[in-house]
């Protein structure tokens, strides 16, 4: 059974008189392993993501995991807060908590309270000393690695990756690829990364394609 | 309710409608309350059949004034007493009316023994007559009486009356109720308009036109007809004329909640309209066109709650026109305008919405400014950084834009307070506590100054000047009427009302009864029963010479006397001593007599011998320096003066000999200003705890002074009650505004995990901090504002009913801005919930 299966799923925008398709009944399935979809801008990337991770509901057709409807037969909650793990390109840390209280919100959610991997993280990521600062006062990279800490915080098995290095340089691009990378390997997580940065596939296991809301294996 | 409005929200007709059905309902259930409140009231009762209409008696005057007061449509039934005078019997004075069929229906004059007159040959007198000399005054026997020219009639004594100076007292200022008559009206006599009918005095039941003589009927004539259109003349009596502006006095008070009720009901459906219509359309679009900040928005909400308080405003102005001209075409029996219906707390309200205006403004600038310096690249892209959401979650960061509800909530309060404080003031310096008829009415100009010989003392308001000397010129009704006039700022101390003085002793309003050191002031007070001693004021070194010059023991003038001792300073030194003989000293002795004796008299119990009666007892001085001398010389001081009112028995006893036993304390104009204040302060304090000291049922008196004090307070909470609300939409529209410039946290949160609970519980949790700190921020600064506008402009403190009234309204405002705002809260995040997280994240993208 694969992780992750799409059945002729659909996502139409309407924007007045005028709909986007954003995706155009996609079939596909993913396996676990660090998985790379890319495509230019416009061709549905993100939203495939967002369909996938439960953020929003498809048009039409189906998301399975492990072979369940998530819209349908999953408690998304739960998902959310034990299974899966996202990592924003604006990183999206919440400004009015301390960096250590943005790590820990999903444990909050999910009722976790070990500590363990909270501090490994923090000793991979290299955030120790930033724990009681502002998300504000953080740089580009430190925010990303904040965010990845708190995706990864609960022990999600998917994290799903939305251009984490878009908003970032070259140097702490390649470093917040690289800890992703090791983090999700390290850990046995199935890694969804969309990007347009062709310079990332060589460490996929999987690549796929997007192109006006159509997906292709390569 | 809220799906209803979300569903019609659009339909400008339901919306309209929605606003004038709730305005309407609040107009007649409003209305219904307030009749059906009158209808209990205790001073509202079948004498006044006619809703809002009224007796009156006429004291003298021509019939063309007469038939004047008949057509007025606010007039029930018009008595008219004549040929009132003083006159002399033997060396008694009576005073006699002659009243009309309605004056005597009207008056609340019992027989209880013989009679009414039936021609004009005949006299019915008091009983108080009778009880003076039993011999003289009885039924059947002739009197001469001789008017002012000398001329002398003889009358039959055809019958008695109950003395009704009591009932007066407990009567004055009020319209005579059902509890007014306990046994009952006893009807008029047969046209007699020129019978004789009484020695009494002649005093207000009408309880709007006292007058003791035709010149100031007819000086009401001259002002009636001076004034024309419109104006009336409604207070007149004895020497002070008190003018009304516009028709007054018809049920003023419940016009005024009425109106306000009413307003302010459509006040309320206003901003519950603004609300609902600009959060959920062009508010939340205004906002995302203009880049709004959450301070931005604020403005625009400030810009409503002003158009709100503006029309209001309007509102109360065209209400009140509207209500005159009904009263002129004779549809109401009242008007409803009042210059000070509503306008105070819509002065108020408008500085406070200029004020939150303001500071909004100014806020709303440095945060745009701020945002826009920080992120003015981004202005044009499309995406935001997470410092995009400025209008933040916290209560640290929302404290800023708290501040300017913290402050308008606390001016509001305190201006309610305040309001309230002084409207009281008013009424008690104008003697009229405890009559709502005439406590909302516009009375008043008065022309204290110009009458009678007494002084203003410069530190003293007019008001808190009582023209004492009237009380000993005048008697009955007006004398009381004058004493009641002074009841509240000047020092009362009753006589023989033993009672009374129990009553205050055991609810510990006498905390100083037994010489207790107040303030550094020691005074001793004492009270004693079966003396007719009213009053002694004197110093330690005053009475030491009284004591030295009349073998005066103090103790026992106050053990065994009927009085109350007030000593500043008094010492133990005096030598007082038990069982030594004394001279009898009442207060109006002193001036001319130095305590001599009727008689050569020293027995202290021979209280009705006394026949020799002044009216001052001056002191140069009642604090602990100066000169203390006793005499003609001291009496010459401009200074300050506290009247004494003394008791219905001395004054039975006294009225025959030309004069009360009155007491003028005089305070020399010379004294330190500390020291005046000091003995003021005293002064206000023990007479503020004396609400009444003349009645013959102090319990029923402060049961109905209780219910009108709750009535009349009903109406300041129920004005504070709109402004919390209006305040309150203001604050609701506010965290709404924050709430959804948050959606893209919440969108964040939900992607980790957070269900709507969740976040109901975490709004929620904000809502109590905010009114936790509402509470905090408010009660404070509103306490030390009232205790210091209190303190320094009346010259009270604060009591427990009014920091009481005040608290309450201000946790409940707590709780009405929780309340709404848990309910906005959930809406808004219902409405989050229906949207998918990704519309949720990419807020403001």
């Amino acid at each position: 059974m694969s992780l992750f299966e799409l059945n002729n799923v659909k996502m139409h925008y309407s924007t007045g008189q005028r709909v986007i398709n954003a995706l155009n009944g996609i079939n596909v399935s993913f396996e676990k392993g660090v998985n790379i979809i890319y495509g230019k801008s416009g061709s549905g990337k993100s939203t495939l993501l967002h369909v996938m991770a439960g953020f929003e509901e498809p048009t039409d057709g189906k998301v399975l995991y492990e072979g369940n409807d998530i819209y349908k037969e999953l408690d998304l909650r739960q998902l959310h807060s034990s299974e899966f793990g996202f990592i924003f390109q604006a990183f999206n840390l919440i400004d009015q908590f301390s960096v250590e209280e943005n790590i820990c919100i999903p444990m909050r959610f999910a009722g976790n309270k070990d500590l363990n991997m909270f501090n490994r993280l923090k000793e991979i990521l290299e955030i120790e000393d930033l724990m009681k600062r502002s998300p504000q006062s953080l740089s580009g990279g430190e925010q990303q690695r904040v965010a990845i800490a708190r995706a990864l915080v609960n022990h999600p098995r998917v994290i799903f990756a939305d251009e984490p290095t878009g908003n970032l340089d070259e140097e702490n691009s390649a470093r917040v690829i690289k800890l992703i990378l090791d983090l999700c390997r390290e850990f046995d997580t199935t890694l969804f990364m969309v990007t347009h940065d062709m310079d990332l596939l060589e460490f996929a296991d999987r690549r796929y394609r997007m192109i006006d809301g159509i997906i292709r294996e390569e | 309710m809220i799906r209803f409005a979300f569903k019609y929200i659009h339909s400008k007709k339901i919306t309209y409608f929605l606003v004038c059905f709730i305005g309407i309902l609040v107009f007649v259930f409003g209305n219904a309350f307030f009749i059906y409140q009158s209808m209990m009231d205790s001073v509202f009762d079948r004498a006044q059949s006619i809703y809002g209409r009224f007796d009156c008696v006429l004291f003298g005057g021509d019939e063309k004034l007469v038939d004047a007061y008949r057509e007025r449509p606010i007039v029930s039934k018009v008595g008219v007493i004549r040929n009132y005078g003083r006159y002399s019997s033997n060396g008694a004075h009576i005073t006699i009316g002659s009243f009309d069929d309605d004056a005597l229906d009207i008056f609340p004059i019992s027989l209880s023994s013989g009679r009414f007159p039936e021609n004009d040959h005949e006299i019915v007198l008091e009983d108080h007559y009778r009880l003076i000399d039993s011999d003289r005054f009885a039924l059947g026997k002739t009197i001469d009486i001789t008017d002012m020219k000398g001329k002398t009639r003889t009358l039959r004594i055809t019958g008695f009356i109950e003395s009704y100076t009591t009932y007066v007292n407990g009567s004055l200022n009020r319209i005579p109720g059902i509890n007014d008559y306990p046994n009952g009206i006893t009807g008029s006599s047969d046209k007699l308009e020129y019978n004789l009918i009484t020695g009494i005095v002649i005093g207000g039941t009408s309880n709007r036109m006292v007058s003791p003589d035709e010149s100031i009927i007819s000086l009401y004539g001259e002002i009636a007809r001076d004034r024309g259109k419109g104006q009336d003349v409604e207070l007149v009596f004895n020497d002070r004329v008190y003018v009304d502006a516009v028709g007054m006095y018809i049920e003023p008070l419940r016009a005024h909640r009425r109106t306000d009720l009413t307003l302010s009901g459509i006040v309320v459906c206003i901003f519950l309209y603004l609300a609902l219509k600009y959060y959920y359309e062009d508010f939340v679009d205004l906002s995302k066109r203009m880049y709004m900040s959450g301070a931005s928005s604020f403005f625009v909400t400030g810009l409503f709650m002003m158009v709100g308080i503006i029309l209001w405003t309007f509102g109360i102005l065209f209400g009140g026109i509207l209500s005159l001209l009904l009263y002129f075409m004779k549809l109401i029996p009242y008007s409803g305008i009042l210059p000070r219906s509503g306008t105070m707390p819509c002065f108020y309200l408008l500085l406070a919405g200029i004020v939150l205006l303001v500071i909004v403004c100014a806020s709303s600038r440095i945060w745009d400014d701020r945002n826009y310096f920080s992120r003015s690249d981004k202005i044009n892209g499309k995406s935001y950084s997470s410092k995009d959401s400025f209008l933040v979650s916290n209560v640290r960061k929302n404290i800023l834009y708290f501040l300017p509800v913290i402050l308008a909530a606390v001016i509001l309060c305190s201006s309610f307070a305040v309001y309230r404080f002084e409207y009281r003031e008013k009424r008690q310096l104008l003697g009229l506590d405890g009559d709502p008829w005439l406590s909302g009415s516009n009375y008043v100009t008065t022309y204290m100054n110009n009458f009678g010989d007494f002084e203003v003392y410069p530190e003293v308001e007019t008001y808190n000047v009582a023209d004492v000397d009237d009380l000993g010129r005048h008697n009955g009704v007006k004398s009381i009427t004058k004493a009641y006039d002074i009841l509240n700022t000047n020092l009362i101390i009753p006589g023989t009302d033993s009672d009374y003085l129990n009553y205050m002793a055991s609810h510990n309003r006498y905390s100083n009864m037994e010489g207790v050191e107040r303030n550094g002031f020691p005074y001793d007070i004492r009270c004693i029963d079966n003396y007719n001693y009213d009053l002694i004021i004197a110093d330690d070194e005053m009475l030491d010479t009284i004591c030295e010059l009349n073998d005066i023991n103090i103790s026992l003038l106050a053990k065994e006397g009927s009085c109350i001792v007030f000593l500043p300073d008094i010492k133990e030194s005096q030598g007082i001593k038990d069982d030594t003989d004394c001279y009898y000293f009442k207060g109006a002795q002193l001036t001319l007599a130095r305590f001599r004796m009727k008689d050569g008299k020293s027995d202290i119990k021979d209280i009705g011998s006394f026949t020799y009666v002044s009216r001052d007892l001056h002191i140069n001085s009642v604090i602990r320096h100066g000169m203390r001398t006793i005499g003609d010389d001291s009496m010459v001081y401009e200074a300050d003066r506290v009247a004494v009112l003394i008791s219905e028995d001395t004054y039975l006893a006294t009225d025959l000999f030309d004069g009360l036993v009155s007491f003028t304390l005089h305070l020399d104009r010379n004294i330190s200003r500390e020291d005046y204040l000091e003995v003021k302060r005293e002064f206000l304090n023990i007479c503020h705890r004396i609400q009444f000291s003349v009645c013959e049922d102090y319990f029923e008196r402060l049961a109905i002074e209780e219910n009108i004090e709750r009535t009349t307070s009903s109406s300041f909470v129920m004005l504070a009650l709109t402004s919390v609300i209006t305040l309150c939409s203001y604050t609701g529209l506010m965290i709404l505004q924050s709430l959804y410039h948050r959606k893209r946290e919440y969108g964040i949160m939900r992607s980790m995990g957070m269900n709507i609970g969740e976040t109901v519980r975490m709004s929620s949790k904000e809502g109590l901090i905010y009114s936790l700190l509402f509470i905090i921020a408010t009660i404070p600064s509103v306490l030390l504002f009232m205790s210091y506008y209190t303190r320094h402009h009346i010259g009270i403190f604060l009591s427990g009913r009014d920091v009481g009234m005040t608290v309450l309204i201000i946790l409940l405002a707590a709780v009405i801005y929780y309340l709404l705002f848990m309910g906005c809260s959930i809406v808004v995040l219902k409405r989050y919930f229906r949207t998918s997280i990704s519309q949720n994240i990419r807020y403001m993208e």
